[in-house]
């Protein structure tokens, strides 16, 4: 296991590198001057050339490059244009909102999805799997940035029952968490689903039954179990989409997360802090996919053989 | 694989015919692109018709679909928002197919360091979280439909390219395609005649679903202020006015909404039903 573990690490090496000079290489990309680009019109020569020394612009880019590699293998992500502080205290500050959302969403996404999905495989083919999976394929169609509106307008707006926007109180998350949650829980309802189905045939679960085993304790110990091996992998492909959606919910709810610190960075033209966001996202996303990998080989030893 | 092809094909028609998700998934994707190539005729105003005394006024008569923030008509604004939708979803899935399959044939054809180099790329841009580089590529080449455009290619073509590569490489084996190489056929024109002809398959599966793919991203991306900005309304920037306005005008939300959707569904009920009659043996669960 700790040979599989080093060996999945050590490939995330060259990715990480690549990541990283991507995201040093943004500000190159820029049409024009960057520097008139952040400061605008109205800059004097000498803010320009300051900004410029400030940020290594005057140098070649080989220097740039290298220099941004060991500043961010230090752990430092240097400091915002427009907030005057080190980006990574200003993500430090934000994270929290981020990580409470997320797990809120899926939190949903488990107590709705799984649930639907076990019943909807236990009485397949009946009304309710046939409404339910319908249900669930109209569900994952729904963009985050049109469902939080509607809810809201249906929720807070019509029925006045949960607060429109802002983090304030426990019940500004659930409109939110609704809003991120919904579509994984239609993933996870159908996979949930199809797991379960494919586990039904198999000898164990004659066996359980023929032991004279209550079809529930059958479904619950027995099969629940190896179903859910899959969705431990489906769960953590899952966390890319999770950001994603988080920025533009945040959007909706106005909610004071990474996703608002990075769409104010990008409205500001602030690069250092984009710059800082991307890799931090990225980063964790290649975290979160590592320990996804290692958790599924933790539970099925065959994938290391692979 | 033993009957006779005509035979084949028949079947293969009708089940294109029974399955009602081809026919709603055709139907929606039919009406949407004829109201892209006669936005003109259909709208019934101008797009630069602007009355800001009518200002985020409901539905009625005179404006179906009300009026927006700038004192737009809806409809019209959605007429045009199609072209928008359309344009940037297909040449967004034409850039990342084209790159993506042509790097994906190269690194499953050529094997080893040139498959290793290539792959590393895939995995590098693979890396970012969804929306994310888009987003910031945007903000970096500036809002226009062009950048939109590139920005969702830079990521998009590195599915595209996986699929082409694990296609490339079973058809590689194939024993045409190794007598080919024996008898010292010109490796374009063996990749060419006797390699694509069978990986499209699973391509044209991958592009519809890449298409609706595309159109949410790119919605996301008007929504967050940061979609194409020369002037062409877009859906996501109708939903993003909507936003602030959500309790007077609801229906700047509910509508670009609705039209989305149903884009999207139908694209999502085509790719599972092409899946499932193209390619039999592939899981259906996604």
């Amino acid at each position: 296991m700790i040979e599989y573990i080093l060996r999945r690490i050590f490939a995330l090496i060259p990715v990480a590198f690549g990541v990283v000079t991507i995201v040093g290489l943004l500000i190159h990309i820029i049409p024009g001057d960057p520097v008139d680009q952040i400061l605008g019109d109205y800059a004097t020569a000498v803010q320009k050339t300051e900004l410029r020394t400030s940020l290594g612009l005057d140098r070649p880019i080989t220097t740039q490059l290298t220099d941004y590699y060991k500043q961010v293998l230090r752990g430092d992500l240097g400091n915002s244009i427009i907030l005057k502080e080190p980006v990574t205290k200003l993500i430090a500050e934000r994270v929290m909102p981020t990580v409470e959302l997320a797990f809120a969403a899926m939190m949903v996404a488990l107590l709705i999805g799984i649930p639907l999905g076990l019943f909807s495989a236990v009485k397949a083919g009946s009304l309710f799997d046939a409404g339910a999976m319908t249900i669930a394929m109209l569900a994952v169609s729904i963009p985050n940035f049109w469902l939080g509106p509607m809810l809201i307008l249906l929720f807070s707006i019509h029925f006045g029952w949960l607060p429109v926007s802002d983090r304030e109180g426990w019940d500004s998350y659930i409109l939110p968490a609704f809003t991120m949650g919904t579509a994984l829980a239609s993933i996870l309802s159908r996979m949930t689903r199809n797991s379960i189905l494919e586990n039904l045939n198999e000898d164990y679960v004659r066996t359980a039954r023929a032991k004279g085993n209550p079809e529930w304790i059958v479904v619950c110990k027995h099969v629940l179990r190896n179903a859910a091996l899959p969705l431990v992998t489906i769960i953590g492909l899952q966390f890319g989409v999770l950001l994603s959606g988080a920025i533009v919910t945040e959007k909706v709810f106005n909610w004071p997360g990474l996703g608002s610190l990075l769409l104010n960075a990008i409205e500001n033209r602030d690069y250092p802090l984009v710059q800082g966001m991307v890799l931090v996202l990225s980063a964790s996303y290649l975290v979160v996919n590592l320990l996804t990998d290692l958790s599924y080989a933790l539970v099925d030893p065959r994938i290391k053989l692979k | 694989m033993s009957e006779p092809k005509s035979k084949k094909n028949t079947r293969w028609k009708l089940s294109l015919l029974k399955d009602p998700r081809i026919s709603f998934g055709m139907f929606v994707v039919i009406f949407v692109v004829f109201c892209a190539i006669f936005a003109p005729l259909l709208a019934p105003y101008k797009v630069s018709n602007v009355d800001m005394s009518l200002r985020l006024a409901p539905p009625s008569a005179a404006h179906w679909l009300g009026v927006d923030t700038n004192g737009s008509d809806v409809l019209t604004s959605m007429l045009y928002g199609s072209r928008t939708t359309l344009f940037v979803a297909v040449m967004t899935v034409l850039l990342s197919l084209i790159l993506g399959v042509t790097i994906g044939t190269v690194a499953g054809y050529a094997g080893k360091w040139t498959d290793s180099f290539l792959m590393r790329i895939v995995d590098i841009l693979m890396a970012f979280p969804g929306i994310l580089l888009a987003l910031t590529l945007v903000s970096v080449l500036g809002p226009s439909l062009w950048s939109v455009i590139i920005a969702i290619s830079a990521t998009g073509w590195t599915s595209a390219a996986r699929i082409a590569r694990a296609q490339v490489m079973s058809v590689k084996e194939r024993d045409h395609v190794m007598a080919t190489r024996a008898l010292g056929g010109n490796p374009l024109r063996l990749i060419r005649v006797h390699i694509l002809p069978l990986i499209w398959t699973p391509i044209v599966v991958h592009a519809t679903f890449a298409i609706s793919g595309v159109i949410i991203v790119e919605a996301s991306l008007s929504f967050l202020g940061l979609g194409p900005q020369d002037g062409a309304p877009t859906w996501g920037a109708l939903l993003n006015q909507g936003r602030s306005v959500l309790e007077e005008a609801p229906h700047l939300s509910i509508v670009p909404g609705l039209a989305i959707m149903a884009v999207v569904l139908s694209l999502n009920f085509l790719g599972d039903a092409l899946r499932d009659i193209l390619d039999p043996h592939s899981d259906s669960s996604r």
